[in-house]
């Protein structure tokens, strides 16, 4: 298992690394910079531009500037924006804070409602498929619209509490922080449900006829205990590979839902940094989601192995 | 079996609407009518003022109230009675010249209301979904196609190849796809023309989908390389290319047709957010993500509704791929059974008369 992991961690530096080679590469190839959208500025001249774009980035050539970025990430400060003159690292951490509230709040519902809908079988599970289909043939944008459209017409949209670094530091915020999440968490997890039913459902039933769980049914063992001793033990392992591509999506499915709620997260930011140019703000906001994404396949195989001796048979 | 009667019942509605947007939209896309506003979606009467009932209908036009924007009076709307199958052509634009199912004389109907321009809805959703769809459909073809081609490598080649291959597409899909989907955008030129516009936005959004398809294309060439047919072949001296041909593409065109549907409503989900955030299709042309672009001035999606129907066509459009890509991924390979027969034919069932490997 040591040997597996390593080798698994080895690819996902070599993966990191082809990672941010891409980010640096898309967005030096881009054409112009964060002061071509200064240019139409009558208070600033081409000369004043041009000092201003040198003291910024003193590198020459980009080998030179992607040997500075690493720099700055070896240190932590992940560079310095040039939109919001802060290092990136103070930009991003409030606002990666808030997209994990949003996106947690979002799947653990969806994981919640999931696993509930998909033990359900006999009469109603025809209805819940009916209601899986649904659900599944409404594009994640197009629910994200419906939920707005909801929120104008029926919610009333609260306007976000200031300072959400901290929401529950009194009742009266933690209210209006709850009423802010969740539409927009209810969008997300309406979108990510009928993955999970799929998958739940299928490997329910899958479970259903193996001969572990059938010959705890013959037994005659209580219902719970072969749901929660045979059953799901048996069921696990795909669920187990969607938890960890769950967590690796925490800082990038909620994007769009973001932008239209005007939630306070990563997503609007990287948007305005994206056609700002503030190149720096990207590639950090795509490192970090690049990161946890890797770092979700890694937890996902780690929880597999935990879970299926089988597994660690055959990895010693 | 009556689902994916019901889906392909569905996609070739879709399909007939798209292929002739001309004639089913009522006036081109672009069109605009400066003295209707954001007008509500018009009914259709099939009585006269007086109650009389007929056969033809009318159409109810509410008059704008002279003096405010946007403002329609609620009594007395005007009966005009509708034509069916005319020869319309707005003025002074002769390629708009067309025949439309139907029209009223010296103006435009407006079954779905209109924008804020005066533009008809819906003859833009019409002449939008087509644009979306050829977009998302030829995003999808290139990228199950240029995965088929990396999987087969993948598959195929040597072992280097292979994992200097699946380190690409790992990298790609530890992206998160919508802010490589941003940043490939961001690196192409802002303002371009509206087709090269439309190009760049199928060209980025296949850029992007390919990883996934393709490391599941890989895993099935691997599989299907170690079996015994592809054994047998070789061992009788068939080429690489034959065995490509012949024994490797039959075995992954199930597989890429279900990623191919699996990829067309991703697409469109994602010309939507493209066009949304003013990155993918521009004026003149119109695609839905453009129309629900109205959906960024929130007052108006609660003032004016009747702007988000792309929403409400979409759903039905995604329901039947869905059915229809289920169905595909469990029917037994090589048959789709939502068609006839003769319309889907791989090279399979010739093979087996003709290959030097018969049995």
């Amino acid at each position: 298992m040591i040997r597996t992991l390593a080798t698994r961690i080895a690819h996902a530096l070599i993966t990191l690394f082809a990672v941010s080679l891409l980010c640096f590469a898309l967005l030096q190839a881009a054409p112009g910079d964060y002061f071509t959208t200064l240019t139409l500025e009558p208070g600033l001249s081409t000369r004043t531009l041009d000092s201003l774009r040198r003291e910024a980035d003193p590198h020459a050539t980009l080998v030179q500037r992607y040997l500075s970025w690493c720099g700055s990430m070896l240190r932590g400060d992940m560079g310095h924006s040039l939109a919001y003159h802060m290092p990136v690292r103070d930009l991003l951490a409030p606002r990666i804070l808030n997209t994990l509230l949003l996106s947690a709040a979002g799947l653990a519902g969806a994981w919640i409602v999931g696993l509930l809908l998909a033990a359900i079988h006999g009469r109603f599970a025809t209805l819940v498929h009916a209601f899986a289909a649904l659900l599944w043939s409404i594009p994640d944008p197009v629910l994200a619209f419906l939920f707005l459209l909801a929120a104008l017409r029926f919610h009333a949209m609260a306007p976000l509490p200031l300072d959400t670094s901290n929401p529950f530091v009194s009742l009266a915020t933690a209210g209006r922080f709850l009423h802010a999440i969740s539409l927009p968490a209810l969008a997300m997890s309406l979108g990510y449900l009928p993955l999970i039913l799929r998958h739940a459902q299928s490997g329910v039933a899958a479970a259903r006829s193996a001969p572990a769980v059938e010959g705890a049914e013959v037994r005659g063992l209580p219902r719970r205990t072969v749901w929660l001793r045979y059953l799901l033990p048996e069921a696990a392992n795909p669920l187990i590979s969607l938890f960890g591509l769950g967590i690796g999506s925490l800082l990038s499915a909620s994007l769009f839902v973001e932008v239209l709620f005007g939630w306070p997260g990563l997503g609007p930011l990287l948007l305005s940094a994206i056609f700002q140019r503030d190149t720096l703000v990207v590639v950090a906001g795509v490192f970090a989601s690049a990161l946890l994404l890797i770092a979700g396949n890694l937890i996902a195989d780690l929880l597999l192995w935990l879970h299926d001796p089988r597994l660690r048979e055959a990895s010693s | 079996m009556t689902m994916p009667r019901v889906a392909t019942f569905i996609l070739v509605l879709y399909a007939a609407l798209f292929l002739f947007a001309d004639f089913f939209a009522v006036t081109p896309s672009d069109a605009m009518d400066p003295a209707l506003p954001y007008l509500p979606p018009e009914t259709l009467r099939f009585t006269s003022l007086t109650g009389q009932f007929h056969l033809r209908p009318s159409l109810a036009r509410r008059q704008p109230i002279t003096g405010l924007f946007a403002a329609y009076s609620s009594q007395q709307p005007a009966l005009i009675p509708l034509q069916f199958f005319v020869i319309t052509e707005s003025p002074g634009d002769p390629a708009s010249r067309h025949l439309r199912f139907c029209s009223i004389p010296g103006g435009v109907p407006h079954f779905l209301g209109t924008d804020e321009f005066g533009r008809d809805v819906w003859s833009r959703l019409v002449y939008g979904g087509r644009l979306t769809l050829l977009i998302s459909l030829s995003a999808a073809f290139a990228a199950t196609l240029v995965a088929l081609a990396v999987g087969f490598l993948a598959g195929y080649a040597g072992p280097l190849a292979d994992s200097a291959l699946m380190r690409l597409v790992e990298a790609c899909i530890a992206v998160p796809w919508f802010y490589l989907l941003l940043a490939i955008r961001a690196l192409l030129p802002l303002r371009t023309s509206p087709l090269l516009a439309a190009a760049v936005c199928a060209f980025v959004m296949a850029a992007v989908g390919w990883a996934r398809p393709a490391r599941i294309l890989r895993g099935a060439a691997h599989s299907a390389r170690q079996s015994s047919y592809v054994s047998l072949a070789r061992a009788t001296g068939a080429s690489p290319w034959h065995i490509a041909r012949w024994h490797l593409l039959p075995a992954l065109a199930p597989l890429a047709l279900t990623q191919f549907s699996i990829l067309v409503p991703q697409f469109v989900a994602a010309e939507v957010a493209l066009s949304f955030f003013g990155l993918g299709i521009s004026d003149p042309l119109v695609s839905w993500g453009v129309m629900l672009a109205a959906a960024q001035h929130l007052s108006a999606i609660v003032q004016y509704p009747w702007l988000m129907s792309p929403i409400w066509t979409m759903i039905p459009l995604f329901f039947a791929i869905h059915i229809l890509a289920d169905r595909s991924a469990s029917a037994s390979p090589l048959t789709l059974s939502f068609l006839p027969r003769h319309w889907y034919k791989l090279p399979r069932q010739k093979v087996q008369g003709e290959s030097p490997v018969r049995l």
